[in-house]
């Protein structure tokens, strides 16, 4: 029985491994290449099954009990407002879809100094992630559990301006221990609760078998424990708000899907008769006013999947279509509209631009003698796959979670 | 030395283990993920403009005494590291907000080194960047190794 740390972060696998009952098993640890975008020199040697886990983004671990994964984990501290408590959504997704438990490290709360303002509050995290994880926890049998990363929120919630102007690493509690977890959290009631919910994994999978373990794992008390915690947190939070007038669910549009088709024939003089789209009624527009780029919104767009759209374990069992549209979104009588206000940079040639560009990465357009020995492997992999794992994270991912994407000057849509 | 190319954060771990068994205190760090760096502006404060592309956040941080420490780490030897330290060597509004955000010392003395793993590729360019402290090489078990100077 042999547990494989996969990892970006070196000190992160130490500490979890350290501080579970990891550490009481044969361990060996393998640096993580996140993607062949990214990492071309070395990640066609990722185990295929560890592949499909991080085509849509890479987490910082994730570990294995005799090459089956069992749970993946990821550390933010970031001030989690708004969209970005969303941006790395998508790699909880691709774990979840897999079948695979994930844990999630976000602060509560950070202090965020405003120069603008001159001044220092805490930035609390949006309780829209609440939800989106739970979505995420009650579709498959693999829960996706956050864990609150150590903060002096709780003790300095209502401190004042110049009280958290003094405090260290923007009220976060990192590890004393430097030399050996550098950049891993401190341990508190939050990080034991995880290590203790880790142990309960690790003694499942080890008894019942992954498969198995994993069921047994969603069902224990140490999960329901810990969505309920979250549960309350997000009531308390929340309040009387609609989580549709929360950020990103605020930033989108439900209109007829017959207006989509509308505007499919507007931009390409096609007429849309047989697409998954015409499935749904309704369809969701996740509308983006600024230039076409990645982060936040991978993630966002990930999220709103599950919050809005999703019913069943694939992008095909949606109850509502989700749509990308970068510019200024507007209906009005059945009328659908995509206006440009950031000029070229909102045009769909910006995102081909992208596409070109990971496209460049290739190796499939070469003659076999223009192939380093050395790439042959790689070369194998991109025959098999394409360009699946040689694209950028936003392309791919805009890609596997909208239904279509609209720009002012083009459309983009799935049939099947 | 080995050859044998680190990542950036083991080459921090190993200078940071470093430091701390000779006397220094780390008053930040930061390599590629571990989300504790510490921006420091590029411009003055009375300049109403704070992007990140006008910040620079050094990988360690460090003081001793009077001495204060800014290292740039890298998987490898990276000439860019050495140009970089440079202008920052130069740039007074980066030394003057240094001080200021960790309340330090005006007469504070400024370091700077370098650290790598692998072969130590700009050898021949030590004269022209003599200004540093020290240049470091990491080998494979994390040892550390002077090319140049010392931070003792």
């Amino acid at each position: 029985m042999e547990f494989t740390i996969w990892y970006s972060s070196d000190s992160m696998a130490n500490f979890v491994i350290d501080n579970t009952d990891l550490s009481n098993y044969k361990t060996t640890k393998k640096r993580l290449a996140e993607s062949d975008a990214s990492k071309p020199k070395d990640f066609h040697k990722v185990p295929d099954h560890l592949k499909q886990i991080l085509y849509l983004d890479c987490p910082d671990i994730i570990v294995e009990l005799d090459g089956d994964p069992i749970f993946s984990l990821e550390d933010s501290k970031e001030a989690g407002t708004g969209h970005n408590a969303f941006q790395r959504f998508a790699r909880l997704a691709a774990s979840a879809e897999n079948n695979i438990p994930s844990f999630y490290i976000y602060p509560e709360a950070v202090v965020i100094h405003r120069s603008s303002s001159s001044t220092y509050k805490w930035d609390s995290l949006n309780p829209l992630i609440y939800k989106a994880l739970n979505r995420l926890t009650d579709l498959y049998e693999s829960p996706s559990l956050l864990y609150y990363y150590p903060s002096e929120y709780r003790n300095k919630k209502d401190a004042t301006a110049s009280v958290l102007k003094k405090l260290n690493n923007k009220g976060l509690k990192h590890n004393p221990n430097i030399v050996d977890y550098p950049g891993c959290p401190s341990i508190d009631s939050s990080m034991s609760s995880m290590f203790i919910a880790i142990n309960n994994l690790i003694r499942f999978v080890k008894d019942k078998g992954v498969k198995d373990g994993i069921i047994s794992f969603s069902k224990s008390r140490c999960v329901s424990d810990q969505r309920d915690l979250l549960n309350a947190d997000y009531a308390a939070k929340i309040e009387s708000r609609d989580y549709k007038d929360l950020s990103p669910a605020s930033s989108c549009l439900k209109v007829p899907t017959q207006s989509i088709i509308d505007f499919i024939k507007k931009k390409t003089n096609i007429d849309v008769l047989d697409s998954i789209l015409l499935k749904r009624d309704e369809t969701y527009i996740y509308k983006i006013d600024a230039k076409f780029r990645g982060d936040p919104y991978p993630g966002a767009l990930a999220a709103l999947d599950y919050l809005l759209c999703r019913e069943g374990d694939t992008f095909e069992d949606r109850k509502f279509n989700l749509v990308l549209a970068w510019g200024k979104v507007s209906y009005y009588n059945g009328l659908l509209t995509v206006e440009n206000t950031k000029g070229e940079g909102q045009s769909i040639n910006a995102f081909v631009k992208d596409v070109k560009s990971c496209e460049n990465k290739n190796l499939l357009s070469k003659e076999y003698n223009q192939i380093e020995p050395k790439y042959l492997p790689r070369y194998f992999m991109q025959v098999r796959y394409g360009s699946m794992f040689s694209k950028s994270k936003h392309i791919r991912i805009y890609a596997y979670f909208s239904d279509a994407i609209l720009f002012y000057d083009g459309v983009l849509w799935r049939d099947g | 030395m080995d050859d044998v190319v680190l990542s950036e954060e083991l080459v921090t771990k190993a200078l940071l283990k470093h430091l701390l068994e000779n006397g220094w205190k780390i008053l930040a760090y930061d390599f590629p993920q571990s989300g504790t760096g510490v921006p420091i502006s590029l411009v003055s404060s009375k300049v109403n403009s704070f992007k990140n592309k006008e910040t620079v956040i050094p990988d360690v941080i460090a003081i001793n005494g009077n001495r204060l420490l800014i290292s740039e780490n890298k998987s490898v030897d990276t000439l860019g590291d050495y140009q970089k330290l440079f202008l920052l060597s130069n740039n007074a509004v980066f030394k003057k907000n240094l001080i200021k955000k960790f309340d330090l010392d005006q007469n504070i003395d400024f370091l700077y080194s370098i650290a790598f793993s692998g072969s130590f590729k700009n050898k021949d360019k030590l004269l022209k960047y003599n200004f540093l402290k020290a240049i470091i090489s990491v080998n494979s078990i994390l040892n550390i190794n002077f090319e140049y100077g010392s931070l003792g």
